[in-house]
């Protein structure tokens, strides 16, 4: 249990960090502090996505119920991460080029795997068979998920760009101070240990409700 | 797969499941879409991302139709012990492109009389269609097959399939752009190449999968 | 040809509701079996898990056709003819389009001759041309018949053959089921104990009656 606690002071530390002892970079300004925040949310809603993805597919391979559920979990923590961070990158592009929105490519496909995450869910919602649902839905998730790089890494190479280079560009650059590239990697490591978290509550939660049904059936039994 | 194909054209032929769909649901867009423009001169681009939104919002009301006809009547069980799904798939798709192609041909005609586009290069504008379709029908098929098996509701094709094609529409819709601007050929063919890897690779997936949302 | 057809504690749950559990048995050549039960105590089901269209919920089924496991659905398809109220053929389509359709599909060179005689096993022959939609109930029902009967399955499974048969199609049924019987087996799902009486050479009751050698039922609640 201890690590949770690190993790508490270790997100304390960080966010301070952030606002305290980072100076505004990269021209940008104090604004420039939102992308700890931005960054690390829309890294986390990949992650959540290609681990939903990664189970979709052990379930069809083992078809056994235990994977789906790992894959709607993180698929929930997902869509609550990309809706942040796409509002998050929704504010800094406000205050940078003026629009809450203009269809950067960048912008573009973090919406489209908002977007992904929706239909999975109305698709889910609209299964009445567990099975079948499961099914389908693991289909699904792994076919969405191709339109995203074709998205993220093609058509913004073909057409303009407003966003910011990837932190570690094309070139192996750093943009960043050294200072300032540390704080966000702390940022990084701390949002995936929050997730990590979150995991565990998750199949703490699940093995609970797992329990209780069979308490409920051996008790119909008798 | 011959058969396959050739059955859903007569069914198509003597019942009209989703071509009388498709075609409304073309013609009431397009008649929208010009009225509400009425006289006034659309940039190029305009003009590619109407055309590909009407093409886009046409399929998607028919196209899942043939598969979602086939959960409901209860012929697709007959299907699933007479074939392997791959043979399956690979009938409704060329089914799908059919239609998708006859859809196309008919709201070309048509946008270009009330809509008076820019003139264009007849040939590479048709590869551009071709290979635009080639990705809408690519993406559509199984996703028709995770629809009817989902319980066939309407709404649930596009909003599964939009995701999945905006990198092909926007693709396209530049594309259409470049060929209304004179566009050089380079520019056209990154657009084709594009398009038609994207369709390639959303096949490929599509057959891998299609056993597993086919069969329960 | 030498084939075994065994169900090894198979059991079926739709979304948590048990409908039936623990069957087993050996279906061989030779032979028709009854798979007999009230409704709603899994006949349909059960059948539709043996030609692989559910997948079981716990237990599996073997399918050994000359020493080889047959354990995608088309493949069982091949060796099996299905007739089922859940199966429907097409319409707008005459009987002479339905059933040329699924040879070709299947890859059978199915000619002329042989597409009359079946027809006239069924007593069909004088609608040849005629679209299904035109077809009475009874008609129909012969009509799915043939289709089962369409690649000369070694195991016919019939779920409720007789509904809307008249006598004549009743006694067309039972000379159907008497030439499955020489050429491999039939398995029948029915109520009607008459049925029960005169194809149940081995019986599984889906309701706590155990029957006859061989095979073994036990199972559910309902």
């Amino acid at each position: 249990m201890a690590w949770k606690w690190i993790l508490g002071l270790w997100m304390l530390m960080v966010i301070v960090a952030a606002f305290l002892y980072v100076p505004p970079a990269m021209g940008l300004g104090e604004l420039s502090r939102i992308i700890f925040f931005h960054v690390p949310l829309a890294w986390v809603g990949v992650l959540a996505y290609l681990a939903a993805m990664f189970n979709g597919a052990r379930y069809l391979k083992y078809n056994e119920a235990r994977y789906d559920q790992q894959a709607v979990f993180n698929a929930e923590i997902g869509i609550v991460f990309t809706l942040l961070a796409t509002i998050t990158g929704a504010i800094f592009a406000r205050f940078t080029w003026g629009m809450y929105w203009n269809w950067d490519p960048r912008q573009t496909s973090i919406f489209i795997l908002l977007l992904i995450y929706g239909a999975y869910f109305i698709l889910r919602s609209s299964v009445e068979d567990e099975e079948r649902r499961a099914r389908l839905a693991s289909v699904y998730s792994i076919l969405a998920f191709i339109s995203v790089p074709f998205l993220t890494f093609i058509i913004p190479r073909l057409y303009a760009t407003l966003h910011p280079d990837p932190i570690i560009n094309v070139e192996g650059q750093l943009r960043m101070d050294s200072g300032m590239f540390l704080v966000f990697l702390a940022f990084l490591a701390g949002f995936t240990g929050i997730y990590y978290w979150i995991g565990t509550l998750h199949a703490r939660l699940v093995r609970l409700q797992d329990t209780k049904k069979r308490r409920e059936v051996d008790r119909d039994h008798a | 797969m011959r058969a396959l194909v050739w059955k859903d054209l007569l069914e198509e032929f003597r019942a009209r499941y989703a071509i009388n769909t498709l075609l409304m649901f073309a013609l009431t867009t397009l008649v929208m879409v010009s009225f509400a423009v009425g006289i006034d001169t659309l940039t190029p681009k305009l003009h590619g991302a109407l055309l590909w939104i009407i093409i886009f919002f046409a399929a998607m009301s028919g196209l899942a139709r043939p598969f979602v006809k086939e959960e409901e009547r209860g012929s697709a069980h007959a299907l699933r012990l007479s074939a392997a799904p791959e043979l399956i798939f690979a009938g409704k798709f060329f089914f799908n492109l059919l239609l998708a192609g006859a859809l196309t041909a008919l709201i070309w005609p048509l946008y270009y009389m009330m809509m008076a586009p820019p003139p264009v290069r007849p040939g590479l504008f048709l590869l551009l269609l071709l290979a635009g379709i080639f990705c809408l029908a690519a993406a559509t098929t199984i996703l028709a097959a995770i629809v009817a098996r989902a319980g066939g509701e309407n709404t649930l094709l596009p909003i599964l399939s939009f995701p999945l094609l905006l990198p092909a529409l926007v693709m396209a819709i530049n594309g259409t752009a470049a060929v209304m601007n004179q566009g050089s050929w380079d520019e056209v063919k990154q657009v084709l190449l594009f398009l038609t890897s994207y369709g390639a690779v959303l096949l490929t997936a599509s057959l891998l999968l299609f056993g597993y949302a086919w069969n329960d | 040809m030498d084939f075994k057809i065994k169900l090894h504690e198979v059991g079926k749950n739709y979304n948590g509701h048990p409908v039936f559990h623990n069957i087993s048995g050996i279906f061989g050549p030779g032979k028709s079996y009854v798979v007999a039960g009230p409704n709603g105590s899994g006949k349909s089901t059960l059948l539709r898990i043996i030609c692989g269209l559910l997948r079981p919920s716990a237990g599996e089924v073997r399918v050994e056709v000359n020493g080889a496991l047959l354990d995608q659905t088309h493949n069982r398809g091949q060796f099996m003819g299905y007739l089922s109220p859940y199966i429907n053929l097409y319409d707008r389509l005459t009987a002479h389009e339905n059933l040329s359709f699924f040879a070709a599909l299947r890859g059978i060179a199915l000619k002329e001759e042989d597409l009359a005689e079946l027809l006239d096993r069924v007593r069909l022959k004088p609608f040849l041309h005629r679209r299904l939609g035109a077809f009475s109930s009874g008609m129909q029902q012969r009509m799915k018949l043939a289709y089962a009967l369409l690649h000369r399955p070694p195991v016919l499974l019939l779920d409720e053959p007789s509904t809307s048969l008249d006598d004549e199609g009743k006694k067309m049924l039972a000379a159907v089921i008497a030439t499955q019987r020489k050429l491999g087996t039939a398995i029948i799902a029915t109520n009607e104990g008459e049925e029960v009486e005169k194809y149940g050479e081995e019986i599984i009751h889906l309701d706590n009656r155990i029957e006859s050698a061989g095979v073994e039922g036990s199972a559910g609640r309902v």
